[in-house]
């Protein structure tokens, strides 16, 4: 009797957790998969299609490539900034130098907690073309005679997203950078300064080394958290006509269409194709593992 | 030992509880489901049985409907129309259940994916109609038991609230739409602020656009005719002769000369760069920069009224090439919803009679029941920003008199998404003319609708 339920014990007590990973993760995993290999509408019949939803992704008409180098144009753009200057305002609060750290630490960190909705919406007005903030600063100074066509450029369009993602992404690593500099013995940067290096040498040679397995995470998260931007573009540029350009679905040119919006459009917007929204999804989950595996391999490299 | 045995115990019941609500809420979600299903086809057949034979029907008092139906909207409630609906129809209650209009498509969709429970009616605006329309998921209203009567509705509504030759939806509030002009431009530069003068005048868009291009010189390059590029397209697209699909096939050259019409009106330089609906585009109606703007039923009430203080500035004229639809919503009954006939009565009484039609007014809506509108008491409608012109007169009677409307399917709002990439190339770059414009719509239709047939 005790052997039978020393055998059933485990599965028992693991059963509610493995039932609902079946009914909400497994279950729905396979059958968008099974739903990538379809034509379905969401509402008709599915005919099955095989592969021809992954070989329209090949497709030079399809914008799944062109997502793909929208997003990871954001990310390469976005992610060294958010660094450096997260690393720069960490180091400054680490200092001696600066008084009221807590009053400053949450003053850089508040953009990151600001929901992407009002992000998206608070960027759409400040860049509008006719009304917005920065068009009339810069008039004001007669720097340009008319108001720049913001969300309307491909390349400004850009450069507003850019701006965007950085002012609310360098919070968040300048967290992690303060958490890091806590971490490194003091006196490594003592004996450094009793050797007669300076305090830029010391940050170059002992600060910044002792930082790579916070610089290694930071990256593998911020790639995985950059392909799935979708919020905040989506309201910068498609903001139902709040103060928007017309509401454009990837911005200008589709430049700033990303991966996930490409998904929630094709699947839920524009269009009602759930079997290449499906095939999408799981396109952008082999880019995201292929990253995270790398990630890891780094990540591993440095513990070991 | 004691308290290991608690903690065992603890643990074993806090495991079964998890598992018998996993358990109870998914074989609940399946019960509901057959539940309803259950429900729902007795309730079709009950339904069909009371109505199925016509005497049933006559004898059928309205006290005898009895029950609550379940609407999708995101309107505000209509309080005098749903007072006197509940006067003459005691036993019937209107649930409401908020839904964003962007939404409605979406919630349908993965209510109907999921086995959920669809409502009893949906309200719905005319930018998702298409998608709506063509989920085929909407009753035929002409059929029994709803026996629709087309005929008391406007002429322009038949085509497009049908799908299959029959009407799947009920227009609610009136959209037809004409031009607004500022008067004391239009009497500085056109020489009258009379409104059939001016319809006198403007005969055709290549008048409009010449007299345009004379305001323009005579007022140093100030005052221009309209603010936006899109409000010019959505006129044009308003006054198309036939539907720009067929199926999937898409009328190039309807779709040529429309895009012709706007290189020439940008070209003109009588048409502004704002976007519509953007801060900028909405402070320009409190100005003296444009002389008109597209005027919908609902714009005096909701965009003109709002932003500009001033009284008495405005008035109102039939467009050149006629009146035009923009916006609008309807309402529809789901296939299977399990109270049909109670919504039907609703959308019977507030959108096909006189009853409906006299309440909904007196809640600031103006319905489709074409026979109210023949009594001049009934039109008669003045508005601040307009002065004395009876405006009603001139939306029900003389714009609705030469306004058209075209059937659409989803075709026709991935062409509108395109469009909107077109009309900011061509208000930001001046070189993007007409066949640059339509080998962009070419490409971008093949993208996101690879079945679209060009020809």
């Amino acid at each position: 009797m005790d052997a039978v339920k020393r055998r059933w014990a485990p599965y028992f007590f693991l059963s509610p957790y493995m039932l609902f990973y079946l009914a909400f993760g497994l279950i729905p995993m396979v059958f968008s998969l099974y739903v990538s290999m379809t034509s379905w509408d969401g509402i008709g019949d599915k005919a099955f299609v095989g592969f021809a939803n992954y070989k329209y992704l090949f497709n030079p008409d399809s914008y799944f490539f062109k997502s793909i180098g929208n997003t990871l144009l954001f990310v390469a753009f976005t992610l060294p900034l958010q660094m450096i200057f997260g690393l720069i305002i960490a180091s400054l609060l680490y200092s001696r130098w600066v008084k009221w750290k807590g009053f400053f630490q949450l003053v850089n960190f508040l953009p990151y907690i600001v929901t992407p909705v009002a992000v998206g919406l608070m960027f759409n007005l400040l860049f509008d073309w006719q009304a917005g903030f920065i068009n009339k600063v810069l008039l004001h100074l007669g720097l340009i005679d008319e108001g720049i066509y913001w969300l309307g450029d491909p390349l400004y369009a850009r450069l507003v997203i850019i701006v965007m993602l950085f002012w609310k992404g360098f919070g968040y690593t300048m967290i992690f950078y303060l958490a890091g500099l806590a971490n490194i013995p003091k006196d490594l940067n003592e004996a450094a300064q009793v050797d007669g290096a300076s305090g830029f040498r010391t940050f170059l040679s002992i600060t910044l080394p002792l930082l790579k397995p916070v610089t290694v995470f930071i990256v593998i998260t911020g790639i995985i958290g950059g392909f799935q931007l979708l919020e905040e573009p989506m309201l910068l540029l498609g903001g139902s006509g709040m103060g928007s350009s017309t509401s454009v679905i990837g911005g200008p040119d589709r430049c700033c269409l990303t991966t996930v919006w490409n998904m929630y459009d094709t699947a839920y917007g524009s269009t009602t194709r759930y079997g290449l929204g499906a095939a999408i999804a799981y396109g952008l989950c082999l880019i995201i593992a292929f990253f995270s595996f790398i990630g890891a391999r780094f990540y591993r490299g440095e513990q070991e | 030992m004691h308290t290991q045995n608690w903690t065992k115990r603890i643990s074993l019941l806090i495991s079964i509880m998890m598992l018998v609500g996993l358990l109870a809420a998914c074989g609940g979600g399946n019960a509901g489901t057959g539940e309803g299903s259950g429900k729902e086809e007795g309730g079709t057949k009950n339904e069909n049985t009371s109505e199925g034979d016509n005497a049933g029907t006559a004898i059928k008092g309205n006290e005898d409907y009895k029950g609550e139906f379940v609407l999708w909207t995101w309107e505000p409630e209509h309080p005098t129309a749903l007072a006197a609906f509940n006067e003459k129809y005691p036993n019937i209650k209107l649930k409401r259940v908020n839904v964003a209009n962007e939404d409605i498509s979406k919630k349908l969709q993965t209510t109907i994916a999921s086995g959920g429970e669809l409502p009893d009616v949906i309200r719905i605006e005319r930018g998702q109609k298409a998608k709506i329309f063509d989920m085929d998921i909407l009753e035929n209203l002409e059929a029994p038991p709803y026996n629709a009567d087309k005929t008391i509705l406007f002429d322009y509504d038949i085509a497009a609230f049908s799908k299959d030759d029959h009407m799947i939806a009920i227009p609610d509030d009136m959209s037809v739409a004409g031009i607004a002009y500022i008067k004391s431009l239009a009497k500085q530069y056109f020489g009258t602020d009379n409104p059939e003068e001016m319809e006198a005048i403007f005969t055709d868009w290549d008048v409009f656009i010449e007299k345009g291009k004379e305001a323009l010189q005579q007022s140093g390059g100030k005052v221009k005719m309209f603010p936006s590029l899109g409000d010019v397209q959505q006129i044009l697209k308003g006054q198309i002769s036939e539907p720009y699909f067929d199926g999937d096939k898409l009328n190039v050259p309807m779709l040529e000369s429309t895009i012709t019409t706007l290189v020439k009106f940008r070209d003109s330089g009588v048409i502004d760069k704002l976007d519509q609906w953007t801060p900028a585009w909405n402070a320009a109606f409190g100005g003296e920069k444009y002389i008109f703007a597209m005027s919908p039923v609902w714009m005096p009430q909701y965009v003109i009224g709002p932003n500009d203080k001033k009284d008495d500035r405005w008035a109102l004229m039939v467009p050149p090439g006629g009146g035009f639809i923009r916006g609008g919503s309807s309402h529809g009954i789901p296939k299977g919803a399990k109270n049909a006939e109670l919504a039907w009565k609703w959308i019977e009484f507030t959108s096909m009679s006189q009853e409906g039609a006299d309440a909904q007014k007196t809640d600031g809506v103006f319905t489709h029941f074409k026979k109210a509108y023949e009594d001049q008491s009934f039109t008669n409608w003045t508005w601040r920003n307009f002065g004395s012109q009876d405006i009603g007169e001139k939306f029900f009677v003389d714009i609705s008199a030469t306004t058209k409307d075209m059937p659409e399917n989803i075709n026709d709002l991935v062409l509108d998404e395109v469009m909107n990439i077109v009309l900011q190339t061509l208000a930001k770059d001046d070189s993007f003319g007409v066949e640059q414009a339509m080998e962009r719509i070419q490409k971008e239709l093949k993208a996101k609708s690879p079945n679209i047939v060009w020809e």
